[in-house]
């Protein structure tokens, strides 16, 4: 070996050295003890997977969606509007064809995806299930009876602390990366988002940090608001109670007591503009299809019951849009206020009711009028400090008619089978 | 949130409905949708999870295996292995010296000729599922078909040695039969089939927790006892407490 050689191994080892134990490009388990306060919503240990590479520092932390409860029957995995995986994760989770989204997700967790490329496919992943049915945030353990009074579900809603366990426990055996970046889907969007300054905070990245948020938009709701001024507001009352979040401990009075300043604690949907305020040369992105008929259905139709109880399709939809697209308005309205803040919001795509902009793989999710082919450069600007790209598509035609790629008839005809 | 819509509704006949609506269009009012004919079919009898439970953990006889998969996967047990023995002979997608590196770290294990082996074939896996994946967005068809067999023949071991999860896997088998299997019924028996065999066919069952049952016997203990207290002493903070006590005690170590 030359003296070159030598130097030149010595160096890298010093960056490999965190992860000299590992088995790279493997999926791992990683089991958090319980005197953590980690749990599945059944009370059952939270497990998430870590799959390392020695050829990069860089970090990216996938947070899995699925659904949300705050009653026993969606607590239970029950209904349309219930949450996943009520039964735990499994230790053999990524091995099993029966998570979040058929197993599809997103390119981000796929190294080796076939349909579409990522540039954080070369990073260091860690995938993080969701199985608490409290968008990651929670820190309350609830008794629902509602349903079944003589049989309660027990719900242990600790996301917060599944969350704050697994950044802790990178960082404890990774280190402090070089990039990070949080992204996540659905209730996986909102967990990204709300959680992201206990993660950067605990993990306090050397390089660029960035948040990529996926069809989970935190919308204005004081609590004091009118459903008329400000339609999330009776979801967002109901899941500060029932999360806890209010409570000590809980996101928002942590939020509250100084760590996130800018935040305006009777405002959930502030946390997005306080993130932006505290962490100016982050950059922060968020998706949404302007058709979402999902996030909308979980945020409004228990508690509407011109929604819930609409006698047809038609109806049920109109009621649902009424209250989401002025949501969505005054959403991307209030965020783009802040420099370091972007968005991406197409009209439709002909899959999962519109939901969910970055999972199967990025077609059908460009914004044409405004000569953006897809979200793909979407998200190489949030990651390369690119322009900060604010698009909403105005284009109401072209989304009918796009032509769906394999991975998304994929995708249709496993949900057909299954 | 996904999961609503994912697992349980048939509303993705939604859009075929939403189609009736009228056309209220403001910045961002969604309007109609394709026609119903281009749109997915419901999701018929996927209503529980345990469906989707019970589907993905049938077990098939291991005659299943390797439906799809007629010669031995790279890095085999007893297969030839074929592994970069020097800096020079780096696999690709790693430099010489990040190939050097991992070779002085897998020097110091126990098991490292074998790891670094693994290591050689994932590297030379993942080169050749990104040339395939390019190829096919670039829309060159000329190696596609053998870039194709290629994934294919290392599909299992890749999944074996967990670098795959289930998900990644199956998209990519799914990505192999559209170049390699021209009529699309005969993609869709052959994916159903491979997804069929693939729990006893590559990976081994999953073992079930025994701290789980006895953990929730216990919790329905200890929610009927604070239960059958008089409402006033209900106090949901000792529950969360007992049950929290209960929880570290069940699951004192972490699975190893």
């Amino acid at each position: 070996m030359t003296t070159l050689t030598r130097t030149l191994c010595g160096i890298t080892l010093a960056v490999l050295a965190p992860l000299a134990t590992a088995d790279y490009f493997k999926w791992e388990m990683v089991e958090l003890p319980a005197s953590s306060g980690a749990s599945c919503g059944n009370g059952t240990p939270y497990r998430f997977f870590v799959n390392r590479t020695p050829l990069s520092k860089d970090l990216v932390m996938v947070y899995e969606g699925g659904g949300a409860c705050w009653d026993q029957n969606a607590c239970l995995g029950i209904g349309k509007l219930g949450a996943t995986n009520p039964d735990g994760v499994s230790p053999n989770y990524m091995h099993e064809l029966n998570n979040a989204a058929y197993g599809l997700v997103t390119p981000f967790s796929a190294r080796n995806d076939p349909f579409q490329a990522v540039q954080t496919q070369s990073w260091n992943i860690v995938y993080v299930p969701y199985c608490t049915g409290d968008v990651h945030a929670g820190s309350k353990v609830v008794s629902y009876g509602d349903v079944d009074p003589a049989n309660p579900r027990v719900q242990y809603h600790r996301g917060q602390a599944n969350i704050r366990g697994t950044a802790q426990w990178l960082r404890d055996n990774l280190g402090r990366p070089q990039n990070m970046m949080l992204t996540g889907f659905s209730a996986g969007g909102v967990g990204s988002t709300v959680t992201y300054d206990l993660v950067r905070t605990i993990l306090q990245p050397k390089g660029r940090a960035s948040l990529l948020a996926d069809s989970g938009p935190l919308m204005s709701a004081p609590t004091t608001g009118t459903p008329d001024q400000y339609p999330s507001v009776l979801m967002h009352n109901r899941i500060r109670q029932a999360w806890g979040l209010d409570e000590p401990g809980g996101l928002i009075a942590l939020y509250a007591a100084g760590a996130l300043p800018g935040f305006d604690p009777s405002n959930l949907g502030s946390v997005t503009g306080a993130l932006a305020t505290k962490y100016p040369s982050d950059r922060f992105g968020y998706m949404v299809f302007q058709a979402d008929a999902n996030f909308s259905a979980f945020s409004y139709e228990k508690f509407y019951p011109d929604i819930a109880n609409a006698p047809n399709q038609v109806a049920y939809l109109q009621a649902l849009y009424a209250r989401w697209t002025p949501d969505l308005v005054a959403w991307t309205a209030m965020v783009q206020s802040f420099s370091n803040v972007a968005y991406h919001v197409p009209f439709m795509r002909a899959v999962n009711d519109s939901h969910c902009v970055t999972i199967i793989d990025f077609s059908g999710t460009g914004i044409e009028d405004a000569g953006v082919a897809s979200v793909g450069s979407f998200v190489d600007a949030v990651l390369d400090r690119g322009p900060v790209m604010r698009n909403t598509e105005v284009d109401r035609e072209h989304d009918k008619t796009q032509e769906l790629s394999p991975a998304v008839k994929l995708f249709r005809w496993l949900t057909r089978i299954l | 949130m996904t999961r609503g819509h994912l697992l349980h509704r048939p509303g993705l006949a939604a859009w075929a409905a939403a189609a009736l609506l009228a056309a209220g269009v403001g910045l961002l009012s969604p309007e109609a949708p394709p026609a119903s004919s281009a749109l997915p079919g419901p999701l018929a009898d996927a209503d529980s999870p345990a469906v989707l439970v019970r589907a993905a953990a049938s077990p098939l006889p291991p005659a299943a295996a390797g439906t799809d998969t007629a010669n031995a996967p790279v890095n085999a047990p007893g297969a030839p292995i074929r592994v970069a023995t020097d800096a020079a002979a780096h696999p690709p997608g790693v430099s010489a010296a990040q190939w050097a590196a991992l070779r002085a770290e897998m020097a110091q294990r126990p098991d490292g000729a074998a790891e670094l082996a693994r290591l050689d074939a994932y590297f030379r896996f993942a080169d050749t599922a990104q040339r395939f994946r390019q190829a096919r967005l670039s829309g060159t068809s000329a190696d596609l078909p053998a870039l194709a067999r290629q994934i294919d023949e290392a599909l299992p071991e890749r999944l074996r040695q967990r670098e795959l999860s289930a998900a990644e896997a199956r998209q990519l088998k799914a990505a192999i039969l559209d170049v390699l299997v021209a009529d699309a019924d005969e993609r869709s028996v052959r994916l159903q089939q491979w997804q069929q065999a693939l729990p006893g066919a590559v990976l081994p069952p999953a073992v079930p927790d025994p701290r789980q049952a006895e953990f929730l016997r216990r919790q329905s203990a200890v929610l009927a006892a604070w239960s059958a207290q008089p409402a006033t002493q209900r106090d949901a903070r000792s529950l969360e407490q007992q049950l929290d006590a209960l929880r570290r005690s069940s699951f004192p170590n972490p699975t190893p």
